[in-house]
């Protein structure tokens, strides 16, 4: 994983130069479990909500605090981001590494989703909700409700109903 | 799966619908329906979903072909190497023992006019909404099948052709009316171009961008002698006809509409392909964004939204016409990962169809018996996805295949 914890805290204020070293100007965030994680400023405003929080200058010496955001799936996210804005251009390579990136488990995706929804990482909306569109493209209607968790709460006549509607999309 | 709904909060439904059942195709959309009350109240009547999810759809070309008894439209989705069905005929039982006709003539937002059993039709395949289209018989074309931004209708143009003069009729699908539009400019108003017309329209369709129909450029003659490159074009608002000079002047010109409604234009000769957009309209000023160099010679080519060309080329000398080649070419770096078997017996339309289940009221108002599927002639059921062959000898090219821009922006007068 790319994320490391910092030994000392860098100090990211109006005094440095702006210009200098832009990409490695360094900025603290904190999971909701209080773990600490140093990112560049460059692969932290991949995320459209820190990026407008930098911007705004709402950004304080300690860092942003991620309520929502657990310490496993953040230093997942911050790996996902350090890697594209590391070598953007290289297709191919970045394309492997993301066909593995999404290579886990469905509720892991989907604590992913939820944290790059709240964090507003547009490119890893876009792979993780593809990644799952494209597992449920051939499943049943039953095999969908079990993917989400989500309860039947039409009658059986309703459903049969729905389905006659549609016949050539269910077989 | 036992676990997934153990412990960890699921998505909420918003996220589900919006961000990933958006992306689906259309069959699993409509499985989604029977999921839940909430998914099917979005995913079967919000508007904003299905315009949304029509404009996430891929815009393929359709394909006509004939497979011994039944005739085909398909759309040809170069990503997944497969045609996909849209329509098909089969010969029915009074009839002879061919197929009966099928064409498609217009095909906008997910609505395709189509020529099947002896009649004209508006249909939408994803919906398999279906009614026949009460035109007279006195029309010689379909010129056009466009949204009416203002009344919010669908119309269509048509030519009518009286004494030998094309004069242009509107009708809003579901209206029962057909109401004229008057004469297109000389030189489009009679001669051979009128008599040409419906040929024209076959090989080489209207286009629409930005609310306006354009039809590509034909050489006609101009007062005081010559001819120049002249294209017809119909503001569907307005509904006047105007007659502007092709910025370019070769043969193989194919126009279509970028993703943000403006008109473009590839201008390709040989092994190389021009990229022309209109940047105004009024003053019909147009400029070349870029030329993408070709690794072959295409004889058919067909542009998508973004800059992507479809093109078709020939396989070699020694395998003669009846094989082909069809592929992708990237309208931003001019690559082309890979190349699919085509043969001359698939007829490749210059028509592009992007599903769309959003429904339209003048389905049952054209005065279709049902407005579901219409089961006396069969045109939507027992379909199949058809696989393209992938050509497996071929290496893509890795060379730079974009050329800088000689002139900055050269516009045309």
């Amino acid at each position: 994983m790319a994320a490391t914890t910092a030994d000392g805290s860098k100090v990211v204020g109006g005094g440095e130069k702006s210009n200098v070293d832009e990409e490695s100007k360094m900025i603290t965030l904190f999971s909701s479990d209080g773990e600490r994680f140093e990112v560049t400023q460059e692969a932290a405003a991949m995320s459209q909500t820190i990026h407008h929080m930098m911007e705004d200058g709402c950004v304080d010496d300690e860092g942003v605090h991620l309520p929502n955001v657990g310490s496993s799936i953040l230093a997942m996210v911050i790996e996902y981001c350090n890697r594209h804005v590391a070598s953007p251009d290289e297709k191919e390579d970045i394309r492997s590494f993301d066909a593995g990136f999404v290579n886990v488990e469905h509720h892991t995706l989907f604590d992913i989703i939820r944290a790059a929804n709240y964090l507003d990482v547009k490119e890893l909306m876009d792979l993780c909700c593809q990644t799952v569109a494209d597992s449920i493209k051939s499943k049943s209607v039953e095999e969908i409700r079990e993917l989400f968790g989500i309860v039947n709460d039409f009658t059986p006549e309703e459903e049969a109903e729905i389905r006659k509607e549609n016949q050539w999309a269910f077989e | 799966m036992a676990e997934a709904a153990g412990g960890a909060p699921q998505l909420p439904d918003d996220l589900i619908i919006w961000e990933i059942l958006m992306r689906l195709p259309v069959k699993p959309v409509l499985r989604c329906r029977a999921v839940c009350r909430s998914w099917r109240r979005c995913l079967t009547s919000d508007a904003k979903f299905l315009r949304a999810h029509h404009s996430r759809q891929p815009s393929l070309p359709l394909v006509t072909t004939q497979e011994g008894q039944e005739k085909r439209i398909d759309a040809m989705d170069h990503r997944a190497g497969e045609r996909r069905p849209v329509a098909r005929t089969t010969a029915t039982a009074t009839a002879t023992a061919t197929a009966e006709d099928l064409d498609v003539l217009a095909s906008c937002d997910g609505l395709l006019v189509l020529i099947a059993y002896g009649g004209l039709y508006i249909c939408n395949p994803a919906t398999r909404q279906l009614a026949p289209l009460p035109l007279p018989s006195h029309v010689s074309c379909i010129a056009g099948l466009y949204p009416h931004r203002p009344s919010g209708s669908y119309r269509l143009l048509c030519c009518v052709k009286t004494d030998g003069r094309a004069v242009y009729h509107v009708h809003a699908l579901g209206s029962g009316e057909l109401r004229c539009v008057g004469e297109p400019p000389e030189p489009w108003a009679s001669g051979d171009v009128v008599t040409m017309m419906p040929m024209m329209e076959f090989l080489k369709p209207h286009v629409l961008a930005g609310g306006r129909l354009y039809w590509h450029p034909l050489k006609l003659p101009v007062k005081g002698g010559g001819k120049v490159n002249n294209m017809l074009v119909f503001d569907t608002v307005a509904e006047s006809f105007r007659h502007v000079i092709s910025p370019v002047d070769g043969a193989c010109i194919e126009l279509f509409e970028t993703n943000d409604g403006t008109l473009g234009l590839y201008d390709y000769n040989g092994d190389t392909a021009d990229l022309w957009v209109l940047q105004d309209y009024e003053r019909w000023v147009w400029s070349l964004k870029h030329r993408i160099k070709l690794q072959m010679m295409p004889f058919f080519l067909l542009p998508d939204t973004n800059g992507d060309m479809i093109v078709l080329s020939e396989k070699g000398e020694n395998t003669g016409l009846r094989w082909q080649y069809l592929q992708n070419i990237s309208g931003t770096d001019g690559s082309s990962p890979t190349r699919y078997e085509w043969n001359v017996f698939l007829n490749l339309k210059k028509l592009r169809f992007k599903q769309s289940l959003v429904r339209h009221p003048f389905f049952s108002m054209e005065g279709s018996n049902n407005d579901g599927a219409v089961d006396e002639k069969p045109l939507f059921e027992g379909l199949s996805t058809v696989t393209v062959d992938l050509d497996d000898d071929y290496e893509p090219h890795t060379e730079e295949s974009m050329v800088p821009k000689s002139a900055a922006g050269a516009s045309h007068p």
